[in-house]
């Protein structure tokens, strides 16, 4: 309702219209859409039946039917909602629930296909330390120190690197449990 | 009782009086509990009741604060009168009385704050629920989690063809939306720009209808900012102000203001219709001859005028290469003669305008005269015309002129059949007419009539549509909030005693309706009961005096009937006498009830016990008069 254009719309009560497409085609219609989005070697073409149909309506509601597939998926609408815009658009009961259906089925491939579009900051995947002992510099006789060193590997291939004493470490240490409680409490709400 | 006791003494918990956590009952409370419970109640109901909870050793600060106490309880609106033995010699009903009371000013604090707070509990609720499923799940190492792979957001531009049934030919050679795109990664988030679009144009439709260009764009941008997080988000804030502003936002919408643009998250290859007038395109600078050339319109003007600052400022940057040269006479030249041509090409440009318009004018005046000219025409054509049938008839009848006679027979003739003529002719038409116009009547009534129909149907129709759209809107928003509701309702803890409360209140209030029901009845009872009485009294008196008639009138005679008449009298005293002390006896059965009723209700009271205290603290006090007499002596 408020996440669709006015093109959308206009799309979508072309779509539900059963003169411009008939009930029993829609089925594999909106199939059809949900699978472009979401694998497009496997969709193939669009099915043969509908050339017969004029093509900019059949266009404009492919369109239409596709801006609401994405944005229903995007906003996690439920069901009662997603038949409350299809009754808007006056679309018959078999249509409404055969998209719904249809819907559903696809709806968990569509959320993970929308995740994955973004910016995401590099992850830590792996992490390689070694401990090294000080014995003595040019510059001083006798040092005698413990020092960390530690390679984050992220999930992009890179590597960084930093050494640090042991409180610092302890630090860096405390900062992540700190993160995690933090994640706990606002989980528990 | 014992509810009652458990509301009042839940509430004290509640307000933080630390006594009342093991006690069941009201009288288990003592002097000191009741007024340290009395007093946080007050505070609480008028913060500005400055008093320590904490009862003074001395007896007459207790006496004065049980006055200050009383005085206050009157204040916040109880009725009845107290004073300060209220509080200090308490009575168990006295002080539950006085409790319930309190306890029922208490403010509520709970309903207010929860609206407020509902937008941001449903958002934590939310990200909590989604929290808690990610928490739950196990972690795997990176190279057994499936391919997640990152798409950046790139767009093409898609078009979409817009169906009209006229033009049927062309659409065919629009593709499909995925098939304008090159790269498939790019599908899902065109199709998002393109919604996104649509909306923002619509928003800034709706907004405002000026036609300039630059406040269409500020509404849009507006829309978009709405939709973006705002600047005072510092990243150091903690959560719950993230929250807060999110859920507040629609509460403070600021300003937009073109940096916000460059915050957009999304970034578009193709140059969108905002971008497009903000990126303007570089003028080329036309060389000063041509610009002299151009006619006058006002648009040039412009251009030129805008340009010559510009070419200024270039001739004056060669002019100050030229300084380093040395060559400082002809930088003043150059810029009189620049000026000079600048005002010599301004005052050309005036006259032309002013020649302008003098033309239009003169263009104008003769257009309205070639109009006049014509109208003048078109008359003397009519005038023409006029003269010519004249002269026409005029030769006529110069022609018949010399057979005079024989033409005016005929022409009388003609005339006459003519006139005969026009009378059929007129016959006809009329019987034609008079049908034709009933026809006529009867088509409009009968249009006029549908035409009402159609407008009352269709006003109908328009109210029925948007009871339709009301009612669904309605049944939109219970459902909404009866999913709020209820999840609410399951998050928050279940109080069981309110349950069990109302159950017995409801049990309460049947129980008392059969007690109503039964003391009618009595009420019925007693009252047939009086009537029977009556009925027999009455029937006493008049047996005793018809017996007495009867037997008065034999008695003079027999003496034996003298006899049973004193008999009679004898029996009739006797029985009066019985009856009047049954009804002794029952009024003193029924205030001895009384009584015992009274001594009840003073037991309760406490009235020994108090006395008791009263004397002692009459006591104390006198003391402590007289401690204080002696120190005023001394001093």
């Amino acid at each position: 309702m408020d996440f669709l254009s006015q093109q959308s719309l206009s799309g979508l009560r072309l779509c539900g219209d059963s003169s411009v497409i008939p009930d029993k085609l829609f089925d594999r219609y909106v199939e059809h859409i949900c699978k472009v989005i979401t694998d497009p070697e496997k969709a193939g073409q669009v099915p043969d039946n509908f050339t017969s149909l004029s093509s900019s309506a059949l266009k404009q509601s492919h369109a239409a039917l596709s801006a609401l597939v994405v944005e229903s998926a995007k906003h996690d609408v439920d069901d009662d909602q997603l038949g409350m815009i299809l009754d808007e658009c006056n679309f018959s009961t078999t249509k409404r629930e055969s998209f719904i259906a249809t819907f559903n089925h696809f709806k968990q491939d569509l959320r993970n296909h929308l995740f994955n579009i973004g910016v995401q900051p590099p992850h830590i995947v792996d992490i390689g330390w070694r401990l090294d002992y000080n014995v003595k510099t040019n510059h001083t006789h006798k040092v005698n120190e413990l020092r960390y060193t530690v390679s984050l590997k992220q999930n992009n291939g890179e590597m960084t690197d930093f050494t640090c004493t042991r409180e610092e470490l302890q630090d860096l240490v405390g900062k992540l449990k700190e993160a995690a409680k933090a994640v706990e409490r606002a989980s528990q709400v | 009782m014992e509810e009652v006791d458990q509301i009042i003494l839940h509430s004290f918990l509640n307000i933080g009086c630390e006594f009342a956590e093991g006690l069941k009952s009201l009288k288990q409370l003592t002097t000191e509990d009741v007024i340290e419970a009395s007093v946080k109640c007050i505070r609480t109901i008028n913060p500005d009741f400055k008093m320590s909870h904490i009862m003074p050793p001395g007896m007459s600060a207790r006496f004065r604060v049980g006055s200050a106490i009383a005085q206050a309880c009157q204040n916040v609106g109880y009725r009845d009168s107290i004073g300060y033995e209220t509080f200090l010699y308490s009575s168990e009903s006295d002080i539950r009385k006085i409790f319930m009371f309190l306890v029922e000013k208490l403010p509520r604090k709970e309903g207010v704050k929860e609206d407020e707070v509902e937008a941001t509990s449903v958002l934590k609720r939310r990200i909590g629920q989604v929290l808690r499923e990610q928490c739950g799940t196990l972690w795997m190492p990176a190279y057994c989690k499936e391919d997640q792979k990152s798409v950046q957001f790139i767009t093409e531009n898609v078009h979409v063809p817009a169906f009209s049934k006229k033009n049927k030919i062309d659409a065919d050679k629009t593709l499909f939306i995925y098939e304008q795109i090159s790269h498939h990664d790019r599908l899902v988030p065109s199709i998002l720009e393109l919604n996104a679009n649509g909306l923002a144009q619509s928003s800034a439709v709706l907004i405002q209808k000026e036609v300039s260009g630059k406040k269409v764009l500020k509404e849009s941008f507006q829309w978009k900012q709405r939709c973006l997080v705002p600047d005072d988000l510092s990243l150091s804030s903690s959560f719950d102000e993230v929250i807060q502003v999110v859920s507040g936002q629609s509460k403070q919408s600021k300003q937009s203001r073109f940096a916000h643009a460059k915050k957009l998250q999304f970034t578009s290859t193709e140059p969108t219709f905002q971008n497009v007038s903000a990126v303007r395109p570089s003028v080329p600078k036309k060389p000063k001859h041509l610009s002299r050339e151009r006619t006058n319109d006002n648009a040039t003007k412009l251009e030129s005028s805008t340009l010559l600052p510009e070419e200024m400022a270039t001739t004056r940057e060669i002019v100050e290469e030229q300084v380093e040269d040395g060559k400082e006479i002809t930088v003043e030249t150059e810029e009189e003669r620049f000026e000079r041509e600048e005002n010599e090409l301004k005052e050309v440009i005036s006259q032309a305008d002013q020649q302008q318009e003098s033309n239009r004018d003169e263009i104008r005046n003769v257009e309205a005269k070639i109009k006049q000219m014509k109208l003048e025409i078109g008359e003397l054509d009519s005038t023409i015309d006029e003269e010519k049938q004249q002269i026409n008839l005029k030769e006529k009848t110069v022609h018949l002129l010399p057979n005079a006679e024989e033409n005016i027979e005929k022409l009388k003739a003609l005339v006459e059949k003519n006139s005969q003529r026009l009378i059929g002719l007129g016959k006809l038409w009329e019987e034609r007419r008079v049908p034709l116009i009933e026809e006529i009547r009867e088509l409009k009534q009968r249009g006029s009539a549908s035409q009402v129909d159609t407008e009352s149907k269709l006003e109908e129709i328009k109210t029925l549509r948007k009871r339709m759209k009301e009612a669904s809107e309605e049944t939109k928003k219970k459902e909404q909030l009866m999913k709020q509701l209820t999840t609410e309702l399951e998050s928050m803890k279940r109080d069981v005693s309110r349950q069990s409360y109302t159950k017995r209140i409801l049990e309460i209030v049947s129980s008392i309706h059969k007690q109503q029901l039964q003391i009618q009845r009595v009420i019925a009872d007693t009252r047939a009961v009086q009537k029977q009485i009556n009925q027999m009294r009455g029937r006493i008196d008049r047996t005793f005096t018809a017996a007495d008639e009867i037997i008065f009138k034999d008695a003079k005679k027999d003496v034996n009937v003298k006899q049973a008449y004193k008999y009679l009298v004898s029996l009739h005293d006797n029985c009066n006498a019985l009856i009047q002390t049954v009804e002794a006896t029952g009024a003193i059965m029924r205030e001895i009830r009384d009584l015992e009723d009274q001594i009840n209700a003073e037991t309760k009271k406490n009235a020994e016990e108090n006395l008791a205290k009263i004397m002692k603290d009459f006591k104390e006090m006198k003391k402590e008069n007289a401690i204080l007499m002696k120190q005023l002596k001394e001093r």
